[in-house]
């Protein structure tokens, strides 16, 4: 684990199964939520299931697992 | 990684931020609400709820069901774990690492939302709630809730962690009120039947009481065996009465006492077939009924005690071998 990792403050984490209509705006809020409370931050979001439609998320990162700092 | 509280579970063992906040992806919590939530996290408490019915329920973001089933489930839970929450279900939380080490949790399921409070409760940990406001979900599907089903997870799993309100209470109760139907049924002569005041009660009563009796036994005897596997599987650090409990009724006292109700049973039962063949071998009254019932049920229960003295001696020999935490 590197030092930046050591850094994170908050971490988000958002399960999911079949919300791929609406975890795009919640990634959106969460991420502006971090934004506002001015800490490095990371989002996850563990796969309960494979989804029926892939993932569009925001920001960097591969589907269903992105980090800010 | 299947079930709500897997995907949590992985996915709060992969964060390294000091606080986690958790939430649906249905956006039927706002996230710009979490700063609020973390902000009690900083002024010290441990676990912060975002409480729904404290807060804001939009029109149609809550069917009539879970307006009846959370408070419900809520209030059970705050007399099973002597908590003031007004929101047990609540999807958004948040906590610091640290209290999420503690509570060690095990549920895969819908259930891991009552589990959460329950261990915050038992690590003893500081817990806070925050207004918050529940929108209605957008995904456009149905909700992943089955009231009927996961109301009921949620009850066994609260019931599985109060062993003592689901053993030792009823089985408590039932060893008492066995005992007395039997006991009163020994005040009446031996050729009549019991009479109180104007109700006649015959030795049918005293079955009744010696099916409470064993049965209640077996329920206390379950509450101990419950209550080792929670400490020796570390869901709670130590339990005084068990402390209390092997350190007083050692295997050597229990087998002792089991075979004195076994030998007052024998004892009681004999002296009824010595009568019986002294009249004999005619009709018995309801009092040698009676005597039987009562001889027979310390009989069973010594027989029992004396088996359990051995399995209880081999689980306590475990649980003082548990890993100090």
């Amino acid at each position: 684990m590197d030092e930046q990792a050591d850094e994170v403050e908050v971490s988000i984490v958002i399960p999911c199964l079949n919300e791929e209509n609406t975890i795009g705006d919640v990634v959106e809020k969460a991420w502006q939520a971090l934004r506002g409370m001015k800490v490095s931050g990371r989002s996850l979001s563990p796969i309960m299931a494979p989804p029926t439609v892939p993932l569009r998320l925001p920001g960097p990162g591969a589907r269903g697992s992105w980090e800010w700092q | 990684m299947k079930g709500y509280g897997s995907a949590l579970r992985g996915g709060i063992g992969a964060a390294r931020g000091r606080y986690i906040v958790i939430g649906d992806a249905d956006d039927s919590y706002d996230f710009l609400e979490a700063p609020r939530l973390v902000a009690s996290l900083r002024e010290g408490y441990d676990l912060v709820i975002g409480s729904r019915f404290r807060g804001t329920i939009v029109p149609g973001a809550m069917r009539w069901s879970s307006r009846i089933g959370n408070p419900l489930v809520t209030a059970i839970l705050n007399l099973l774990f002597r908590s003031r929450l007004s929101d047990s279900q609540s999807g958004m939380r948040a906590f610091t690492q640290a209290a999420w080490n503690r509570m060690r949790l095990q549920s895969t399921g819908m259930e891991f939302a009552s589990e959460m409070l329950i261990q915050a409760r038992k690590a003893g940990l500081r817990i806070a709630e925050v207004p918050i406001t529940f929108h209605p979900d957008r995904r456009g599907r149905p909700p992943h809730l089955h009231p009927i089903r996961d109301g009921w997870r949620h009850l066994k799993l609260m019931l599985t962690y109060s062993p003592t309100v689901l053993f030792l209470v009823p089985g408590g109760l039932m060893v008492l009120l066995g005992l007395l139907l039997m006991g009163v049924q020994l005040l009446a002569p031996m050729d009549q039947p019991l009479w109180l005041g104007r109700i006649r009660m015959d030795f049918h009563w005293a079955i009744l009481g010696s099916l409470l009796t064993l049965s209640g036994y077996s329920l206390i005897q379950a509450h101990f065996l419950a209550k080792i596997y929670s400490v020796t599987h570390r869901f709670q650090e130590q339990d005084r009465i068990l402390e209390v409990g092997f350190r007083i009724l050692t295997a050597e006292r229990v087998l002792l006492m089991s075979l004195l109700a076994i030998l007052l049973g024998l004892g009681i039962d004999g002296w009824v077939l010595y009568d019986w063949m002294t009249r004999g071998y005619g009709a018995l009254v309801s009092g040698h009924t009676r005597l039987v019932i009562f001889g027979s049920t310390l009989i069973a229960l010594g027989i029992q005690a004396f088996f359990h003295a051995f399995l209880f001696s081999t689980l306590g020999d475990a649980y003082k071998r548990r890993p100090l935490v």
